[in-house]
Protein backbone atom coordinates (compact mmCIF):
# COMPACT_ATOMS: atom_id res chain seq x y z
CA UNK A 1 0.00 0.00 0.00
CA UNK A 2 2.98 2.25 1.12
CA UNK A 3 4.68 1.43 -2.23
CA UNK A 4 1.52 1.96 -4.32
CA UNK A 5 1.13 5.77 -2.51
CA UNK A 6 4.68 6.23 -3.33
CA UNK A 7 4.04 5.58 -7.08
CA UNK A 8 0.86 7.31 -7.08
CA UNK A 9 2.57 10.47 -5.83
CA UNK A 10 4.78 10.45 -8.28
CA UNK A 11 2.94 9.98 -11.27
CA UNK A 12 0.01 12.86 -9.74
CA UNK A 13 3.05 14.98 -9.53
CA UNK A 14 4.10 14.60 -12.97
CA UNK A 15 1.05 15.05 -14.04
CA UNK A 16 0.46 18.32 -12.47
CA UNK A 17 3.63 19.48 -12.96
CA UNK A 18 3.24 18.50 -16.66
CA UNK A 19 6.60 16.83 -17.14
CA UNK A 20 4.79 13.80 -18.96
CA UNK A 21 4.79 13.65 -22.32
CA UNK A 22 1.06 13.39 -23.78
CA UNK A 23 0.69 9.74 -23.75
CA UNK A 24 1.64 9.75 -20.36
CA UNK A 25 -1.13 12.07 -19.54
CA UNK A 26 -3.70 10.31 -21.39
CA UNK A 27 -2.69 6.89 -19.71
CA UNK A 28 -3.02 8.48 -16.19
CA UNK A 29 -6.60 9.89 -16.93
CA UNK A 30 -7.84 6.46 -17.91
CA UNK A 31 -5.86 5.11 -14.41
CA UNK A 32 -8.09 7.96 -12.74
CA UNK A 33 -11.30 6.64 -13.77
CA UNK A 34 -10.53 3.07 -12.91
CA UNK A 35 -8.50 3.04 -9.81
CA UNK A 36 -10.02 4.82 -6.86
CA UNK A 37 -6.99 4.56 -4.56
CA UNK A 38 -5.26 6.63 -7.51
CA UNK A 39 -8.22 9.19 -7.48
CA UNK A 40 -8.47 9.61 -3.55
CA UNK A 41 -4.71 10.11 -3.93
CA UNK A 42 -4.89 13.07 -6.39
CA UNK A 43 -7.25 14.59 -4.72
CA UNK A 44 -5.53 14.69 -1.49
CA UNK A 45 -2.64 16.22 -3.75
CA UNK A 46 -5.07 18.52 -5.12
CA UNK A 47 -6.20 19.93 -1.79
CA UNK A 48 -2.55 19.61 -0.57
CA UNK A 49 -1.76 22.34 -3.51
CA UNK A 50 -4.92 24.07 -2.89
CA UNK A 51 -3.93 24.66 0.74
CA UNK A 52 -0.44 25.83 -0.43
CA UNK A 53 -1.95 27.99 -2.25
CA UNK A 54 -4.81 29.88 0.30
CA UNK A 55 -1.38 30.01 2.53
CA UNK A 56 0.83 31.71 0.27
CA UNK A 57 -2.20 34.31 0.04
CA UNK A 58 -2.20 34.90 3.65
CA UNK A 59 1.65 35.20 3.09
CA UNK A 60 1.48 37.77 0.40
CA UNK A 61 -1.19 39.71 2.80
CA UNK A 62 1.50 39.40 5.66
CA UNK A 63 3.99 40.68 3.57
CA UNK A 64 2.01 43.24 1.80
CA UNK A 65 0.65 44.57 5.91
CA UNK A 66 4.55 44.56 6.63
CA UNK A 67 5.55 46.73 4.24
CA UNK A 68 2.60 48.92 4.94
CA UNK A 69 4.09 49.62 8.43
CA UNK A 70 7.11 50.20 6.67
CA UNK A 71 5.15 53.83 5.90
CA UNK A 72 3.26 55.42 8.84
CA UNK A 73 -0.36 55.09 8.10
CA UNK A 74 -0.70 58.73 10.37
CA UNK A 75 -0.51 60.42 7.43
CA UNK A 76 -3.31 61.21 6.03
CA UNK A 77 -4.56 61.46 3.11
CA UNK A 78 -7.47 64.45 2.93
CA UNK A 79 -10.21 63.55 0.83
CA UNK A 80 -9.86 66.01 -1.64
CA UNK A 81 -13.26 66.11 -2.15
CA UNK A 82 -15.08 69.48 -4.24
CA UNK A 83 -16.30 70.88 -1.23
CA UNK A 84 -12.84 71.16 0.35
CA UNK A 85 -11.57 72.99 -2.37
CA UNK A 86 -14.75 74.54 -2.67
CA UNK A 87 -14.35 76.37 0.79
CA UNK A 88 -10.59 76.38 0.61
CA UNK A 89 -10.87 78.55 -2.79
CA UNK A 90 -13.91 80.73 -0.64
CA UNK A 91 -11.70 81.39 1.34
CA UNK A 92 -8.76 82.63 -0.06
CA UNK A 93 -11.28 84.39 -2.55
CA UNK A 94 -12.34 86.42 0.51
CA UNK A 95 -9.26 87.36 1.96
CA UNK A 96 -8.37 88.95 -1.76
CA UNK A 97 -11.40 90.66 -1.84
CA UNK A 98 -10.83 91.96 1.69
CA UNK A 99 -7.45 92.80 0.60
CA UNK A 100 -8.75 94.49 -2.20
CA UNK A 101 -11.48 96.40 -0.92
CA UNK A 102 -8.70 97.49 1.88
CA UNK A 103 -6.51 98.75 -1.14
CA UNK A 104 -9.13 100.28 -3.27
CA UNK A 105 -10.24 102.17 -0.09
CA UNK A 106 -7.00 103.60 1.13
CA UNK A 107 -4.95 103.75 -2.29
CA UNK A 108 -7.48 105.04 -4.66
CA UNK A 109 -6.89 108.16 -6.59
CA UNK A 110 -9.83 109.47 -4.92
CA UNK A 111 -8.79 108.12 -1.51
CA UNK A 112 -5.58 109.32 -1.38
CA UNK A 113 -6.94 112.95 -2.68
CA UNK A 114 -9.35 113.06 -0.21
CA UNK A 115 -6.21 112.60 2.76
CA UNK A 116 -3.94 114.97 1.23
CA UNK A 117 -6.64 117.96 0.34
CA UNK A 118 -7.37 120.77 2.63
CA UNK A 119 -9.43 123.66 1.78
CA UNK A 120 -8.09 127.26 2.67
CA UNK A 121 -9.57 129.62 5.01
CA UNK A 122 -12.03 131.47 2.45
CA UNK A 123 -12.94 134.48 4.53
CA UNK A 124 -8.86 135.42 5.02
CA UNK A 125 -9.17 136.17 1.09
CA UNK A 126 -10.11 139.28 -0.31
CA UNK A 127 -9.59 141.85 -3.04
CA UNK A 128 -8.78 145.65 -3.20
CA UNK A 129 -10.83 146.98 -6.25
CA UNK A 130 -14.20 146.97 -8.05
CA UNK A 131 -13.01 143.76 -9.48
CA UNK A 132 -13.26 142.48 -5.97
CA UNK A 133 -17.08 143.20 -6.17
CA UNK A 134 -17.00 140.28 -7.87
CA UNK A 135 -14.62 138.02 -6.39
CA UNK A 136 -16.33 138.80 -3.05
CA UNK A 137 -19.73 137.81 -4.63
CA UNK A 138 -18.21 134.68 -5.40
CA UNK A 139 -16.51 134.18 -1.81
CA UNK A 140 -20.22 135.47 -0.24
CA UNK A 141 -21.07 132.24 -2.50
CA UNK A 142 -18.75 130.06 -1.55
CA UNK A 143 -19.96 130.27 2.09
CA UNK A 144 -23.47 129.93 1.51
CA UNK A 145 -22.58 126.60 -0.56
CA UNK A 146 -23.16 127.59 -3.56
CA UNK A 147 -20.05 126.29 -5.16
CA UNK A 148 -21.27 126.59 -8.77
CA UNK A 149 -22.35 130.08 -8.26
CA UNK A 150 -18.84 131.04 -6.89
CA UNK A 151 -16.85 129.52 -9.69
CA UNK A 152 -19.23 130.66 -12.68
CA UNK A 153 -18.45 134.30 -10.83
CA UNK A 154 -14.78 133.46 -10.22
CA UNK A 155 -14.24 132.58 -14.20
CA UNK A 156 -16.03 136.12 -15.09
CA UNK A 157 -13.32 137.98 -13.37
CA UNK A 158 -10.47 139.29 -16.35
CA UNK A 159 -6.51 138.38 -16.45
CA UNK A 160 -5.75 141.69 -16.61
CA UNK A 161 -7.46 142.40 -12.97
CA UNK A 162 -5.39 142.64 -10.20
CA UNK A 163 -7.56 139.59 -8.72
CA UNK A 164 -7.25 137.51 -10.97
CA UNK A 165 -4.50 135.29 -9.57
CA UNK A 166 -6.38 135.32 -6.47
CA UNK A 167 -9.74 133.87 -8.29
CA UNK A 168 -7.99 131.78 -10.23
CA UNK A 169 -6.35 129.90 -7.41
CA UNK A 170 -9.73 130.25 -5.41
CA UNK A 171 -11.26 128.86 -9.12
CA UNK A 172 -9.02 125.97 -8.77
CA UNK A 173 -9.62 125.18 -5.46
CA UNK A 174 -13.76 125.14 -6.56
CA UNK A 175 -12.79 122.81 -8.80
CA UNK A 176 -11.15 120.09 -7.16
CA UNK A 177 -13.98 120.71 -3.96
CA UNK A 178 -16.59 119.59 -7.18
CA UNK A 179 -14.25 117.00 -8.75
CA UNK A 180 -13.71 118.77 -11.96
CA UNK A 181 -9.93 117.84 -11.75
CA UNK A 182 -9.51 118.47 -15.71
CA UNK A 183 -10.57 121.90 -15.17
CA UNK A 184 -9.16 122.43 -11.49
CA UNK A 185 -5.55 120.96 -13.43
CA UNK A 186 -6.05 123.93 -16.50
CA UNK A 187 -6.78 126.32 -13.84
CA UNK A 188 -3.55 125.95 -11.60
CA UNK A 189 -1.47 125.22 -15.15
CA UNK A 190 -3.03 129.07 -15.95
CA UNK A 191 -1.65 130.11 -12.78
CA UNK A 192 1.44 128.34 -12.68
CA UNK A 193 2.16 130.46 -15.72
CA UNK A 194 1.30 133.60 -14.04
CA UNK A 195 4.63 133.17 -11.58
CA UNK A 196 2.58 134.51 -8.82
CA UNK A 197 5.21 134.39 -5.78
CA UNK A 198 2.20 134.45 -3.62
CA UNK A 199 1.02 130.97 -4.65
CA UNK A 200 3.59 129.11 -6.80
CA UNK A 201 4.55 126.78 -4.42
CA UNK A 202 0.82 126.04 -3.03
CA UNK A 203 -0.10 125.80 -7.21
CA UNK A 204 2.82 123.33 -7.16
CA UNK A 205 1.01 120.96 -4.71
CA UNK A 206 -2.34 121.33 -5.73
CA UNK A 207 -1.45 120.65 -9.20
CA UNK A 208 -0.30 117.97 -7.98
CA UNK A 209 -3.35 116.64 -6.50
CA UNK A 210 -5.51 118.05 -9.64
CA UNK A 211 -3.37 115.31 -11.22
CA UNK A 212 -4.10 112.92 -8.78
CA UNK A 213 -8.23 113.16 -8.96
CA UNK A 214 -7.99 113.23 -12.90
CA UNK A 215 -6.28 109.86 -12.28
CA UNK A 216 -3.17 111.24 -14.25
CA UNK A 217 -0.70 109.43 -12.32
CA UNK A 218 2.50 110.35 -14.55
CA UNK A 219 1.97 114.05 -14.08
CA UNK A 220 1.54 113.17 -10.42
CA UNK A 221 4.79 111.44 -10.05
CA UNK A 222 6.15 114.64 -11.97
CA UNK A 223 4.66 117.06 -10.12
CA UNK A 224 5.35 115.60 -6.67
CA UNK A 225 9.38 115.02 -8.24
CA UNK A 226 9.68 118.86 -9.20
CA UNK A 227 8.44 119.69 -5.20
CA UNK A 228 10.74 116.78 -3.98
CA UNK A 229 13.78 118.31 -5.04
CA UNK A 230 13.11 121.24 -3.26
CA UNK A 231 14.00 119.64 0.73
CA UNK A 232 12.50 123.39 1.60
CA UNK A 233 9.14 123.81 -0.06
CA UNK A 234 6.37 124.18 2.22
CA UNK A 235 4.81 120.70 0.91
CA UNK A 236 7.71 119.00 0.93
CA UNK A 237 6.30 116.40 4.18
CA UNK A 238 2.91 116.01 1.96
CA UNK A 239 4.86 115.44 -1.62
CA UNK A 240 6.88 112.74 0.46
CA UNK A 241 3.71 111.08 2.38
CA UNK A 242 1.97 110.82 -0.82
CA UNK A 243 4.93 109.65 -3.00
CA UNK A 244 5.03 106.90 -0.83
CA UNK A 245 1.75 106.03 -0.38
CA UNK A 246 1.61 105.95 -4.07
CA UNK A 247 4.11 103.71 -4.26
CA UNK A 248 2.71 101.19 -1.89
CA UNK A 249 1.83 97.59 -2.16
CA UNK A 250 -1.50 97.84 -1.07
CA UNK A 251 -2.33 100.95 -3.95
CA UNK A 252 -0.68 97.91 -6.60
CA UNK A 253 -2.54 94.94 -5.05
CA UNK B 1 16.85 51.18 -3.19
CA UNK B 2 14.37 53.27 -4.70
CA UNK B 3 14.00 51.54 -8.32
CA UNK B 4 11.00 52.17 -10.55
CA UNK B 5 9.38 49.37 -12.16
CA UNK B 6 7.70 49.71 -15.60
CA UNK B 7 4.74 48.15 -16.34
CA UNK B 8 6.64 44.70 -17.76
CA UNK B 9 8.77 44.35 -14.53
CA UNK B 10 5.86 44.46 -12.39
CA UNK B 11 4.64 41.56 -13.95
CA UNK B 12 7.25 39.23 -14.42
CA UNK B 13 8.15 40.18 -10.22
CA UNK B 14 5.35 39.43 -9.43
CA UNK B 15 5.30 36.35 -11.58
CA UNK B 16 9.03 35.07 -10.67
CA UNK B 17 7.28 35.55 -6.46
CA UNK B 18 9.99 35.48 -4.29
CA UNK B 19 12.75 38.47 -3.70
CA UNK B 20 11.37 40.07 -7.04
CA UNK B 21 7.73 40.06 -5.60
CA UNK B 22 8.95 41.64 -2.03
CA UNK B 23 10.71 44.38 -4.84
CA UNK B 24 7.35 45.03 -6.37
CA UNK B 25 5.60 45.21 -3.53
CA UNK B 26 7.80 47.61 -2.20
CA UNK B 27 7.40 50.13 -5.19
CA UNK B 28 3.58 49.51 -6.21
CA UNK B 29 3.14 50.84 -1.80
CA UNK B 30 4.85 52.91 -1.29
CA UNK B 31 6.50 55.00 -4.63
CA UNK B 32 3.95 53.97 -7.58
CA UNK B 33 0.81 56.75 -6.27
CA UNK B 34 -1.76 54.12 -6.88
CA UNK B 35 -2.43 54.14 -2.77
CA UNK B 36 -2.91 57.76 -2.59
CA UNK B 37 -5.69 57.45 -5.57
CA UNK B 38 -7.66 54.68 -4.01
CA UNK B 39 -7.39 56.03 -0.81
CA UNK B 40 -9.06 59.44 -1.84
CA UNK B 41 -11.50 57.66 -3.84
CA UNK B 42 -12.38 55.15 -0.87
CA UNK B 43 -12.75 58.30 1.94
CA UNK B 44 -14.46 60.49 -1.13
CA UNK B 45 -17.20 57.76 -0.76
CA UNK B 46 -17.91 58.00 3.35
CA UNK B 47 -14.67 55.09 3.77
CA UNK B 48 -12.65 55.63 6.61
CA UNK B 49 -8.99 55.74 6.38
CA UNK B 50 -8.70 52.62 8.11
CA UNK B 51 -11.19 50.54 5.60
CA UNK B 52 -8.88 52.61 2.52
CA UNK B 53 -5.58 50.80 3.87
CA UNK B 54 -7.38 47.35 4.37
CA UNK B 55 -9.07 47.14 1.01
CA UNK B 56 -5.24 48.55 -0.88
CA UNK B 57 -4.00 45.66 1.30
CA UNK B 58 -6.34 43.25 0.27
CA UNK B 59 -6.09 44.58 -3.13
CA UNK B 60 -2.53 44.25 -3.44
CA UNK B 61 -2.78 40.76 -2.36
CA UNK B 62 -5.70 39.24 -4.64
CA UNK B 63 -4.18 41.42 -7.75
CA UNK B 64 -0.83 39.05 -7.18
CA UNK B 65 -2.27 35.95 -6.47
CA UNK B 66 -4.33 36.32 -9.95
CA UNK B 67 -1.28 37.54 -11.76
CA UNK B 68 0.68 34.63 -10.77
CA UNK B 69 -2.40 32.18 -11.18
CA UNK B 70 -2.30 33.68 -15.05
CA UNK B 71 -5.61 34.72 -14.35
CA UNK B 72 -3.97 38.35 -15.77
CA UNK B 73 -3.76 39.16 -19.67
CA UNK B 74 -2.37 42.44 -19.63
CA UNK B 75 -5.50 43.81 -21.55
CA UNK B 76 -5.07 46.61 -18.63
CA UNK B 77 -2.94 48.04 -16.69
CA UNK B 78 -1.42 46.97 -13.46
CA UNK B 79 -2.52 50.69 -11.64
CA UNK B 80 -6.10 49.62 -13.64
CA UNK B 81 -6.61 46.39 -12.37
CA UNK B 82 -5.41 47.34 -8.82
CA UNK B 83 -8.10 50.26 -8.77
CA UNK B 84 -10.74 47.84 -10.04
CA UNK B 85 -10.25 45.10 -7.94
CA UNK B 86 -10.42 47.70 -5.21
CA UNK B 87 -13.46 49.30 -6.14
CA UNK B 88 -15.10 46.16 -6.41
CA UNK B 89 -13.62 45.21 -2.84
CA UNK B 90 -15.08 48.55 -1.53
CA UNK B 91 -18.69 48.62 -3.20
CA UNK B 92 -19.30 44.93 -2.30
CA UNK B 93 -17.40 44.16 0.80
CA UNK B 94 -18.24 48.33 2.80
CA UNK B 95 -21.06 49.82 0.96
CA UNK B 96 -23.89 50.58 3.37
CA UNK B 97 -26.04 52.63 1.44
CA UNK B 98 -28.22 50.66 -1.22
CA UNK B 99 -27.30 52.89 -4.41
CA UNK B 100 -23.65 51.16 -4.15
CA UNK B 101 -25.00 48.07 -3.96
CA UNK B 102 -25.73 47.19 -7.04
CA UNK B 103 -23.04 48.84 -8.73
CA UNK B 104 -19.87 46.98 -9.95
CA UNK B 105 -17.32 48.24 -11.75
CA UNK B 106 -17.28 46.26 -15.19
CA UNK B 107 -13.71 44.20 -15.83
CA UNK B 108 -12.36 42.11 -18.55
CA UNK B 109 -14.09 38.32 -17.46
CA UNK B 110 -10.45 37.01 -18.18
CA UNK B 111 -9.17 38.71 -15.30
CA UNK B 112 -12.36 38.04 -12.61
CA UNK B 113 -11.23 37.00 -9.48
CA UNK B 114 -12.47 33.79 -7.54
CA UNK B 115 -13.14 34.77 -4.45
CA UNK B 116 -16.16 37.00 -3.02
CA UNK B 117 -16.37 38.55 0.02
CA UNK B 118 -17.86 35.12 2.34
CA UNK B 119 -14.81 33.53 0.44
CA UNK B 120 -12.61 35.34 1.97
CA UNK B 121 -13.91 35.08 5.54
CA UNK B 122 -13.32 31.39 5.21
CA UNK B 123 -10.14 31.72 3.75
CA UNK B 124 -9.00 33.65 6.75
CA UNK B 125 -10.43 31.04 9.17
CA UNK B 126 -8.83 28.17 6.94
CA UNK B 127 -5.67 29.52 6.95
CA UNK B 128 -5.33 29.24 10.51
CA UNK B 129 -6.21 25.41 10.44
CA UNK B 130 -3.77 25.28 7.38
CA UNK B 131 -0.84 26.73 9.27
CA UNK B 132 -1.94 24.22 12.47
CA UNK B 133 -1.24 21.52 10.17
CA UNK B 134 1.67 22.95 8.51
CA UNK B 135 3.14 23.47 12.11
CA UNK B 136 2.73 19.62 12.24
CA UNK B 137 5.37 18.30 9.49
CA UNK B 138 8.21 20.26 11.05
CA UNK B 139 9.45 24.32 10.72
CA UNK B 140 11.71 23.18 8.00
CA UNK B 141 9.12 21.86 6.03
CA UNK B 142 6.65 24.83 6.94
CA UNK B 143 9.79 26.93 5.89
CA UNK B 144 10.31 24.91 2.37
CA UNK B 145 6.91 25.11 1.47
CA UNK B 146 5.92 28.40 2.42
CA UNK B 147 8.65 29.80 -0.18
CA UNK B 148 7.81 27.14 -2.79
CA UNK B 149 4.07 28.40 -2.39
CA UNK B 150 5.39 31.70 -2.93
CA UNK B 151 6.93 30.81 -5.90
CA UNK B 152 10.25 31.59 -4.54
CA UNK B 153 12.71 29.54 -7.09
CA UNK B 154 15.06 26.58 -6.13
CA UNK B 155 18.21 28.54 -5.96
CA UNK B 156 16.32 31.71 -3.27
CA UNK B 157 14.85 28.51 -1.41
CA UNK B 158 18.41 27.14 -1.32
CA UNK B 159 20.02 30.31 0.02
CA UNK B 160 17.17 31.08 2.86
CA UNK B 161 17.02 27.61 4.28
CA UNK B 162 20.31 27.04 4.09
CA UNK B 163 20.79 23.58 2.07
CA UNK B 164 24.06 22.58 0.44
CA UNK B 165 22.45 22.01 -3.27
CA UNK B 166 19.18 22.80 -4.83
CA UNK B 167 19.06 18.85 -5.68
CA UNK B 168 18.78 18.86 -1.69
CA UNK B 169 15.95 21.39 -1.60
CA UNK B 170 14.17 19.70 -4.26
CA UNK B 171 13.95 16.49 -2.46
CA UNK B 172 13.12 18.17 0.84
CA UNK B 173 10.41 19.76 -1.03
CA UNK B 174 8.89 16.28 -2.20
CA UNK B 175 9.22 15.19 1.38
CA UNK B 176 7.53 17.99 2.84
CA UNK B 177 4.83 18.49 0.73
CA UNK B 178 4.08 14.11 0.93
CA UNK B 179 4.18 14.80 4.62
CA UNK B 180 1.53 17.29 4.29
CA UNK B 181 -0.57 15.65 1.98
CA UNK B 182 -0.98 12.74 4.24
CA UNK B 183 -1.81 15.21 7.01
CA UNK B 184 -4.38 16.44 5.05
CA UNK B 185 -5.85 13.11 4.21
CA UNK B 186 -6.76 12.39 7.56
CA UNK B 187 -9.29 15.27 7.30
CA UNK B 188 -11.40 14.18 4.46
CA UNK B 189 -14.06 17.51 5.73
CA UNK B 190 -10.96 19.63 4.85
CA UNK B 191 -10.00 18.17 1.27
CA UNK B 192 -13.81 18.70 0.48
CA UNK B 193 -13.72 22.17 1.75
CA UNK B 194 -10.04 23.05 -0.25
CA UNK B 195 -12.10 21.43 -3.59
CA UNK B 196 -15.42 23.14 -3.18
Amino acid sequence: MLMSKEIYFDRIESYVEGTNPPEEDRQFEKDLEKNQALKEEYQAYLATQKALEDLALAEVRNKVARIARQSPRTAKVLPLNRRTIAIAAGFLLLIAALGFLYGRQQYSNQSLFAQQYETPNWSAIRGSNSATEKFDQAIASLQTGSLADAAQQLKEIKREEEVFATAQYTLGHLQLQLGQAEDAQATFENLGDLNDKRYQENVEWFLALAYLQAGNETLTHRQLGAILQKQQHPYYPDAQRLQSRLESFWRRF
Amino acid sequence: MNRFFKEEEMIRGIRQGGSSLEEVLVFIYHQSGYRQSILQFIQRRNGSLEDAEDIFQEGISRMVISIQKGKFEGKSTIRTYLTTICKNLWFTQYARSNRYADIVEQIPPEEEFEMGPDEVLLLKERSEGLQNILAQVGEKCKKVLSLWALHYSMREITQEVGYKSEGMTRKKKHQCFKALMNKIREQPDLIKELLG
